[in-house]
Formats: structure tokens, sequence, C-alpha cells
């Protein structure tokens, strides 16, 4: 066997595709003690072999009752649920994607103890792939049934590689209902800000600026330079920005709870003086779409502001819900504004239904209707034939 | 009706004075056993049900060694009652023990669909508790997961088992704990590179169901090729039973060699295939036998089946009620599956194929193939040859040779042909590329012991990873050490699944009427090019090569296009030369460009060229490497190379090249078409005549190596090829036919005295 020209190949191949390989992790021999040794030296505890863990705490992070807008899949709408019921966690692991060979080696659980203000988080850290089966068996310790997992992107991503590497190793752990922030985080800000990777949410939304942050896409790479070389630099950046990850979340939960009590007391919005800079800069649709099932009302409210602002979209939701709970007149009002704004063929069609249907003033309706026929940017091939329909239908019922 | 015709064409001296040979294969009574005693009475009443009142003996044998828990490989000519060979055990045992799964792989996606139906038939009859879904690319993601945990029998191809399944395993437990069969057909398509990615793709799944505790039996299909047991084994890395002898009846089969008459005897110019095999299509046809023709590319199987179409067409007699369709990849499913059913029914007498239909695709039973041209093997002959035949009738198979040099010496040595065994599929599963790449991916999917078996020389191909850093040894294991997921960036083929999915825009419609790979894309589909689907003719509008659309619109055009390709080697890097005795040897990485510049416009049924286009697409690449005889100034084939005559030398190197790439595969264990290969009378880079053999597949698989590390014993094997033919001026199995009529030179003696030179011998 040929290894040597083998080698040269790999070689030529890499120098071809410019790729400089990192000397210092290349040439440093792996350790034959456990890497995680030097973990000791910074405020950790070992449990297994290659297994650690460390508990931090943070005062104040939570409210000690959460709405259960967000769990409206599982909870029913007027309780609060105590905001020890949840559990917040985020894992961080040897790869991007999922696959047998993408393993967690740092996870952490944050809690709120029960009866204090105290937010604690245990982090477990795996200081090299033998210790897998023990580690896992530490982390199993946190997965209930019973419990609420709050996360960013866990329902997809953690949880997923999580039960890949409970089932390889034959250990059964079920999760209860998982609350993923990243969906009602899109649905807030996304049409605000774009991207909603919790970087982005930190620095736009919780205003929370990182200094010297490990960048994600690192960690894999400073994960397999720890187990090589057993130096505390390497792992200590990735051990922080973990760290401050599930403070975040417990930031990013609290924010949400901010937006649904002011929706819920009438004074969210644009301009309204809550001094955090956090609560007023939000997609008024994407809340009112989250308060709409368990607090219509405060769904109402949110829309009435910012169809007030002139927001459209905002007029239109909000003269559905109006129609669906017959509210009319109210629904009318709206309509009637969109279409002397000759804005909305959705209007002009609603009012046109309506007057037929509802109100049985098919004149009005024809009036209506003719006045759509004679403006071209209603001529559309998609809406002419119905329009032409209801032409017809009324031309026919008023002529009799 | 067609012992009528075969009377009728023995008689008709027009037709007789073109045959070459009448090869009459006697008819073969059926053999026949009983349903096993032990089978589930469901399934054999399931099965009487479907007029199979007995096995065929060949089934019965594969019953018994798959019971008797034997890896078993079965060798079956077409409508031999393929599927049942493996169905029957498969489906019994999956009843009888409820948790019991089987895999069943196949070469692409066509067969796994065709597969999938045929199993629903049988399942649905019953409705057995048999839940079997095809699990491809094409599954949508809502239903994959209902997939893994409740399909009993999971249908798929090799490709998505590499990347989608096995490193995935963890979301396929309850499968793969459970997994008792699997299912290989097809096996003699894994053969050369292709195979052995595919042994090594065995090598994987093996590993993961031993982790789980599984240890599943495979049974085998194969078409008839030289060593169906060896490459069964081979692939399976264990011992295989044989089951050959086939229990199905066949009526009797007449086997004609048929050479297109000269239409220009000073010139040598025959009639061409397309105009006589559509005349025997027609002839057979309009006497109601059904008929298949096979077309060596999809240009042809959409002009021939329009030109038949064209002659038939009357619309008083409707046709004269015969329906004739063409069928070729890159036809939507639906389609496909409704040309099949149509061929089941009878409601389609007539169709024009690709090799697509070579496979074992149900369209039911036909009395009549004709190849228009040579299929370029024995093995895809008897393939073709065997889709006419039924049970009970006698049937006829046409093989219409073109101009070409090879159909000419077939069509004229019908020794040759009817006395050549068909070819051997070859492998080498330890290819360190291919083993290095899928240990890559086994150490991803399982920590990886040391003395694990994983091929002949994994224990260096681990000690070299772990330098790499790419994985770790700790705790006694190697793992994965590194961000990426390895299957992802490996392909097992070398042609690309990136497909162009070809869209009609015809008066604002916006529907999907096919689709492509993109390199034959480039080469069909570009700006301007006439693209014919079952019949119907559009134009290209705009072929967008990066979003990997092709917009056409109907058309009525008098002529269809041809792309004029060119094909070019570039050296990028030399990174060795060794002195051979006699030449000097090059290695290193080269592209492979093929381009694409102007079409020509061909005239429907006179096929004269009436103008040409542009086309203006970026080349088709293909990185590799290769290895480079040198016919260097001063070196022995050097100073011979210049004593052969001018005008001789275009000739000669070029057959040299042939020879030798085509000895190769015996040494590489690869096929012939894992190697290209290229001759330069005077090379732009090395400034000398010179030889290129490179590797088919991108970024190289070791093959261009093993040419050097192994190029004395290639050399002497090619001189010994050439001595010992016996045919006097070359054939297909040592340079190529002569081209020549009546030849004047010959090249043959001229290339022996060139290598005894060249050789010292």
């Amino acid at each position: 066997m040929d290894l040597k020209d083998l080698r040269g190949r790999l070689d030529a191949i890499k120098q071809q595709s410019a790729a400089t390989p990192d000397e210092d992790s290349r040439t440093a021999k792996p350790e034959q003690s456990d890497a995680g040794e030097v973990l000791l030296e910074n405020g950790w505890n070992k449990v297994e072999d290659m297994v650690y863990e460390k508990v931090s705490v943070i005062k104040n992070a939570l409210p000690q009752n959460v709405s259960s807008i967000l769990l409206n899949k599982i909870q029913s709408p007027d309780r609060k649920i105590p905001a020890s019921d949840l559990i917040f966690y985020d894992t961080e692991t040897t790869g991007l994607s999922a696959g047998a060979g993408n393993i967690i080696f740092l996870a952490g659980f944050g809690e709120l103890v029960p009866g204090t203000d105290n937010f604690q988080i245990t982090q477990i850290f795996l200081s090299d792939f033998p210790g897998e089966p023990a580690f896992l068996d530490r982390l199993k310790d946190f997965i209930s049934p019973e419990r609420i997992y709050v996360s960013y992107n866990g329902k997809s991503f953690d949880a997923n590689v999580l039960n890949t590497r409970f089932s390889m190793n034959g250990i059964k752990a079920e999760f209860g209902y998982q609350l993923d922030l990243l969906y009602s985080s899109r649905r807030l800000w996304k049409n605000i800000i774009g991207s909603c990777s919790l970087g982005d949410i930190e620095t736009r939304i919780l205003d929370k600026h990182r200094e010297l942050d490990v960048p994600g896409f690192m960690i894999p790479d400073l994960y397999f330079d720890f187990v090589r070389t057993g130096r505390w630099d390497t792992i200590a950046g990735v051990i922080a920005h973990h760290l401050e990850d599930i403070a975040s979340l417990a930031e990013l939960l609290t924010v949400h709870e901010q937006l649904f009590d002011e929706a819920a007391g009438g004074t969210p919005g644009p301009g309204n003086d809550t001094g955090a800079g956090t609560t007023d800069f939000f997609d008024q649709l994407g809340l009112a779409s989250m308060l709409i099932e368990k607090r219509p009302e405060a769904a109402v409210e949110v829309l009435k502001q910012a169809w007030g602002a002139g927001n459209y979209r905002a007029g239109i939701e909000l003269s559905l819900i109006f129609k669906r709970t017959d509210r009319w007149e109210q629904a009318i009002m709206i309509w009637e504004k969109l279409w002397a704004d000759g804005r909305s063929i959705f209007a002009a069609t609603e009012l046109a239904k309506y007057y037929e249907h509802r109100a049985h003033k098919p004149e009005t309706a024809l009036e209506i209707t003719e006045k759509m026929l004679a403006m071209e940017r209603f001529r559309i091939a998609q809406h002419l034939p119905d329009l032409n329909k209801r032409y017809g239908r009324l031309k026919k019922r008023t002529s009799r | 009706m067609l012992s009528d015709l075969i009377k009728t064409i023995k008689d008709d001296r027009d037709f007789k004075r073109n045959i070459t040979h009448w090869e009459t294969i006697a008819a073969r009574e059926g053999s026949y056993a009983d349903f096993p005693d032990d089978v589930e009475p469901v399934l054999k009443e399931i099965y009487t049900g479907r007029g199979i009142e007995q096995l065929y003996s060949h089934q019965r044998e594969c019953w018994d060694n798959v019971t008797a828990g034997k890896n078993t490989v079965v060798v079956t000519p077409t409508a031999s009652g393929k599927t049942l060979c493996y169905n029957l055990p498969v489906l019994n045992d999956l009843l009888k023990n409820p948790e019991a799964r089987a895999l069943y792989l196949f070469p692409t996606k066509a067969l796994s669909q065709d597969q999938q139906s045929e199993l629903n038939e049988v399942i649905d009859t019953a409705c057995l508790p048999v839940k079997t879904v095809t699990y491809d690319g094409d599954t949508p993601a809502s239903i994959r997961v209902a997939a893994r945990d409740g399909g009993r029998i999971i249908i798929t191809n090799p490709d998505m088992l590499h990347t989608g399944i096995m490193p995935n395993h963890p979301k396929w437990i309850k499968f793969l704990s459970n997994v008792k069969y699997i299912v290989i057909d097809e096996v003699h398509i894994y053969r050369g590179v292709f195979g052995s990615h595919v042994t090594n793709v065995i090598r994987r799944l093996r590993r993961i169901c031993r982790f789980y505790g599984s240890d599943p039996q495979f049974i085998c299909c194969s078409a008839t090729i030289g060593n169906p047991k060896e490459l069964a084994e081979n692939i399976l890395e264990a011992p295989v039973s044989l089951v050959d002898n086939n229990g199905a009846p066949s009526g009797e089969k007449h086997f004609v060699l048929y050479n297109p008459p000269l239409v220009d005897p000073v010139q040598g110019i025959r009639r061409g295939v397309v105009l006589e095999s559509q005349n025997l299509a027609l002839k057979f046809l309009r006497r109601g036998i059904k008929t298949i023709v096979f077309c060596r590319s999809r240009i042809r199987t959409e002009l021939i089946s329009s030109y038949i179409n064209k002659r038939l067409s009357n619309i008083f007699t409707d046709n004269s009620r015969i329906r004739v369709e063409a069928y070729r990849g890159g036809y939507l499913p639906s389609e496909r599956r409704q040309i099949e059913r149509g061929m089941r029914d009878g409601s389609i007498q007539g169709i024009v194929s690709t090799n697509a239909l070579e496979l074992g695709i149900d369209i039911g039973g036909l009395d009549a193939s004709i190849m228009a041209g040579f299929p370029g093997s024995i093995s895809s002959s008897w393939q073709q040859a065997g889709r006419a035949g039924r049970r009970a009738t006698s049937s006829l198979s046409v093989l219409i040779a073109s101009a070409s040099p090879v159909d000419q010496f077939v069509i004229e040595n019908p020794g040759y042909f009817f006395g050549k065994n068909p070819e051997s599929a070859l492998i080498d599963p330890d290819n360190i590329y291919i083993a290095l790449d899928h240990l890559r991916c086994a150490v991803f999917e399982l920590p990886f012991a040391p003395d694990e078996d994983f091929g002949r020389q994994s224990k260096e191909l681990l000690m070299y990873l772990e330098e790499e850093g790419v994985i770790r040894l700790t705790g006694g294991k190697y793992y994965w050490s590194e961000r990426g997921y390895p299957a992802e960036s490996i392909s097992l083929r070398s042609a690309t699944s990136e497909n162009v999915v070809i869209i009609d825009e015809t008066g604002g419609k916006n529907i999907v009427i096919g689709e492509m790979d993109r390199p034959s894309a480039k080469e069909m589909i570009y700006d301007k090019a006439v693209y014919i689907h079952r019949g119907e003719q559009y134009q290209v509008r705009k072929l967008d090569i990066d979003n990997k659309k092709c917009y056409v619109a109907q058309s009525n055009l008098n002529y269809y296009t041809d792309a004029v390709v060119k094909t070019d080697i570039k050296v990028l890097e030399e990174d060795k030369r060794t002195e051979l005795s006699g030449c000097a040897l090059a290695e290193g990485d080269v592209l492979v460009r093929k381009q694409v510049a102007k079409f020509k416009k061909i005239k429907y049924m006179s096929h004269e060229n009436v103008g040409f286009g542009e086309i203006f697409l970026p080349e088709e690449e293909m990185h590799t490497r290769s290895a480079v005889f040198i016919f260097s100034e001063g070196s022995k084939a050097g100073a011979s190379f210049d004593r052969i005559p001018d005008e001789l030398k275009e000739h000669v190197i070029g057959r040299i090249g042939s020879l030798i790439k085509n000895v190769c595969p015996v040494f590489l264990l690869c096929d012939s078409h894992d190697l290209g290969v290229a001759e330069r009378l005077r090379d732009p880079h090395f400034d000398e005549p010179c030889i290129y053999i490179y590797d088919n597949y991108p970024g190289g698989t070791g093959l261009s190596e093993g040419i050097a590390s192994k190029s004395d014993k290639i050399l002497m094997a090619a001189y010994e090829r050439i001595t010992n033919c016996s045919c006097e001026f070359g054939c297909p199995s040592c340079i190529g036919p002569d081209d020549e009529e009546p030849v004047t030179h010959n090249k043959k003696s001229r290339i022996i005295t060139f290598f005894q030179e060249w050789l010292g011998r």
C-alpha cells in the first residue's frame, strides 16, 4: 500500500485549494491525560471521567410568572405559569449539521430556583469522546416530559441532536413541550431587522453587546483544538459564549412577556415610553397574530394602533376580525377608508359583497363594482372573471 | 403471426440479401416447482389469483437458498419472474415476523418506482400489513418520518443510502435493528468505480447493522454477465450461492444480424440505421407484432418514433390503430408510468427506447426487438434482445449495423458475436481513494475500533486520517473529529445528479415537461436547439444553466439540431515523470473540457445539413488525473514512431490508445467507462506524440496511478492482445476494426512492429 503517494497527492490537492492548515494544532500531539483537568482550575467540578460541570447564578433574570401566550398549545389562556416550570437550554456541537458524527460537547440548562430570584445555569462539559455515555447520562437528569423547554432553534436542532445522541447510546429520554423562541422572534422582528440570529436579536432587540465573543462557526474547531492541546484559552471563550446564550434566552423571554403584558394593558406600540428601548420596536402584525387566539381584544388594540398610524395591512387584518365577530360597522369603516384611498381591491370586494348579501342594497354594490371595472388597476386577469361575474349578477338583480 | 412474418422475411429476397447471420435458438420447456409448503397461505392465494399456480424452478431454488439462510444471487433473463424470486421469501418472512424489515436497493429512481407499484399490487390485494415506502431524493419531507418508523420495506438507491440514510442512522434505529433482508437488484450495474463505491457502502451498512444487533441476509439479481457469482461475492464480501438455472419457458428465438444495403457501392455508403430500423419496425407493426426499437441516443429515439408515427398517420384509420411511443430518461415519472402501463395492457404496440428499457422495468411481453446499431457490449445486446420473447410463442431480434467499424465488424463476424462470452464485471473496493472516502463516512457514522474489518488497508488509512487530524484515537477508538459531514462531498457516480428542468412556455404556459442532467443539457438543449419530447417538437428559448432551467416553446421547424462537441485536454500540473523502458510516463492533474460551440441543423427524413448555429455556453469541465505515455525523442517508442509513414501516424496512435485503454480494466479492476483516452500526434504541453489515459471520475480515483505502477504489465498485455488476436486487420477485441474498405495498409501489422520496437521484443 502506497501511503506515501496518497499523502503526497492529498497534500497537493490541499495546496491547490490554498487552504493553509493551522500549524499549531497540527503539530501538537494528543495528550494522553484528560484535557478536562484544566477546567478544575477554572471553577468547574468533575462529576465523572471526562464529564465536568459548573453552576452559575444570575439574579432577577426572569419574572416569577410567565403568561401563556407562547404556550397556547398546551396551556389554558388565563393562567400564568410559574417560571420555574421552564427550563432554558442550549448545546454546542462538533459539527454544524445533523448526523451520527456530530457530537454534543457542552450543554447548559437554566432554571429559576423556586422561591428565589436566582436563575441558575448548569453547564455540563464533555472533555473527550469516550466520556459521552456518562455525559449523556448526566444530561438526562434535565430531560423530563413534564417540563417546558425554552430554546433558540432548539426544536429543530438541539433537541434533534440530543435525541440522536441518546438513541445511539441506548438512553431513553423524553422532552416536554418545546418552546422555541426563534419562531416567535421571527414573527415579532423579522420584518424589521431581517436576520433573526440570536446575535442579531441581542444587538438589535436586547441591546446587549458582547465583547470578545467567539463566532459560532469557529466553535467546533476550537473544541477540537482543546481536546488536542488541553489549553484553557482554546475553550474558555466557547464556555462563556454558551453561558451568555442561555442568559440571553431568559432575557428574550422577558421581552416577549413585556410585550404581551403591555398589549393586554392596552399601551403597546411605537412611541410608548418603556425606557428600555426594547419593546417599542416590533412588528405589530406579528404580535397581533400571536395574541389573536388567546387574547383577541389585545390583538385588536395592537392592530387599531397600527391602523391608526397608517399601517394598511393592519387595517385589513382588523377588518377581517371585525367581520368574523359580526362588528360590521367597524369593518365597513375600514373598508370605506381603504376604498376611498383607492388602494385596495380587497376592501372594494368586501364592500360589494357586504352590500349585496348582507345589507341587500344591490344598487350600492353595483355602483362599487362598476367603479372597480372602470379602474385600470383592478382590471387584472386574476380578478377580472370574478368581477365580471359579480357585475353581471348585480346588473340582472337591479334591472328586475 | 410472428411465424408468418419470419417465413415471409426469410423468403424476401431483398431482405435476405442483407442478412449476414440467422441464429435460431430452440424453444425451451419451462421447468416448474410447487409453492413451498411453508409459504404463508395468503401469499400463495395472492399469487395464484394473479395466475401463478406454480413457481419456476429457479424461483423455488432461490426460495430454498434464502430460507436456508444463504446469501443468494439470481441470474435472470428478462421476463423470467425475477421480482418474485425475492418478493416471495421476503414478504413471507415479513408476514411471519411482524418486526422484520427489508431494504431494497435499485440503481435508479425509475426502477424503485416500478418496484413500488408492483409491490403495492401484491400487498393491496390482501391488505398485507407490510408498509412499503420509496425513500429517495424525491420523497417529500412530510412523509419521511412515517417512512422511517413505519416502513417495513424501504425502497431506495445506493446514493440515498450513502448520503441520506446511513449518516443519520440513529433516526433509523427501528428499521435498522430489525432489517432482515437486503435486496440488491440489477447488481451487474455495480461494476468498476461505481461498484467499488457500492461495495464500501455495503461495508458501512453492515457495520451499522451490527451496531444495532441485526445481521441481514442478501438477495441479489443480476443480468447475464460473465461472472455474476464472483461479482456478488466481491460486493458483499461474503459467500453467495448462485441460482442460474432459468426455469422460465421460452419460445423459439430468432436472432438476425442485418447489414443495410449499399447505396453507393463505390464509396461504400450504406443505408442508414434510422431509415432501416423504421422500415423494419413498420413492417412488423403493420402485421400486429409488438415491437421495441433500441437506439443509442435520445435524439434518435425521438426521431425514429416520430418517423414511424408519421408514416402510420392516417386520420381515417386512426393510424391503423397502431400506437408507437418513445421512451427514454428525462420524461416525467408519470409519463413513463403511463407508457409502461400502455405497453403492458396492449394499448401501445410499438416502443422506441434508449437503453433505459434494458433494465428490468416491466413492460410486458414483446414479439420483436430491433437494435438500431450495436449496443456496445455483448451483454447489453443480449439484454436488449431479451426484451422480445414470450413464454410460448417465438420471437425475433434484429441487430442492424451502423456504418461504424465496430458495427461492421460485428455484423460481418457472427462467430465473434455469438461465440464471445458476456463481459465480466470487475470492482476494486480497496482502491485507496474510494476506501478512504468511505472510511471517513464510516468513522462519522460510528466510532471505529482499530481492529475492525474494513478492506485490506483500513489500518494504514486510519493512521493516515489520524495524522490529518480528521479522526482522533482516544479511549481505544477512532472518533470523527471534524465539523463536516463527509458523505455530502463524496459522490458514488461520475455523473452529476443535478438536473435541468425543461419548462414549456408555449402561449403563456409554464409547465414542466421533462428534465435532463446538466452535461447532456449543454449538448442537447442549448438556445435555439430543437427538443423533441414524445414526438412533440419544441424549440429552446433560453437555457438558464445557473438556475437549472430550460425554457422551450412548441415549434414546427423542418429540421432538428445536433451539437458538435469538442473535447480537449489541458495539463494543469505534471507532478511526476518516469522513464520507462522505451518511453516516458507522466502523471498529473488534467482538465478535460467539453465544449459545444455550434450546432448543425439537420432536415428531417433526408438528414441533409441545412445550416449551422452558434452555442454560447461555458465548457463542461472535469478536473481529474491522467497517466500519459509520451513517445519522447530518443526513446525507443519515439524513434519507432518516427519511422511510421506520416499518413499512418494518426491511425496508429489512435488505435494504440484504444488498445491500451481496453486492457487496463483487467489490471485496475475497473470498467472501461471509468477511463477516458486521448491521443496526440504532437501534444502542445509535452511537445511529443503521446497518449493520455485519464480517470473519468472528477478528482480521480487512483486509476491513473494504477496505470503508472502497472505500466509494464499493461503494455505487455496490450502487445499480447494484439499479437494473439486471430483477426487479420483489427477487431473490437484488439485495436478496433479497420475503417478502410478495402484495407490498403495493414495497420495491425504496423502496430505490432511498433510495439516490438518499443518494448524491445
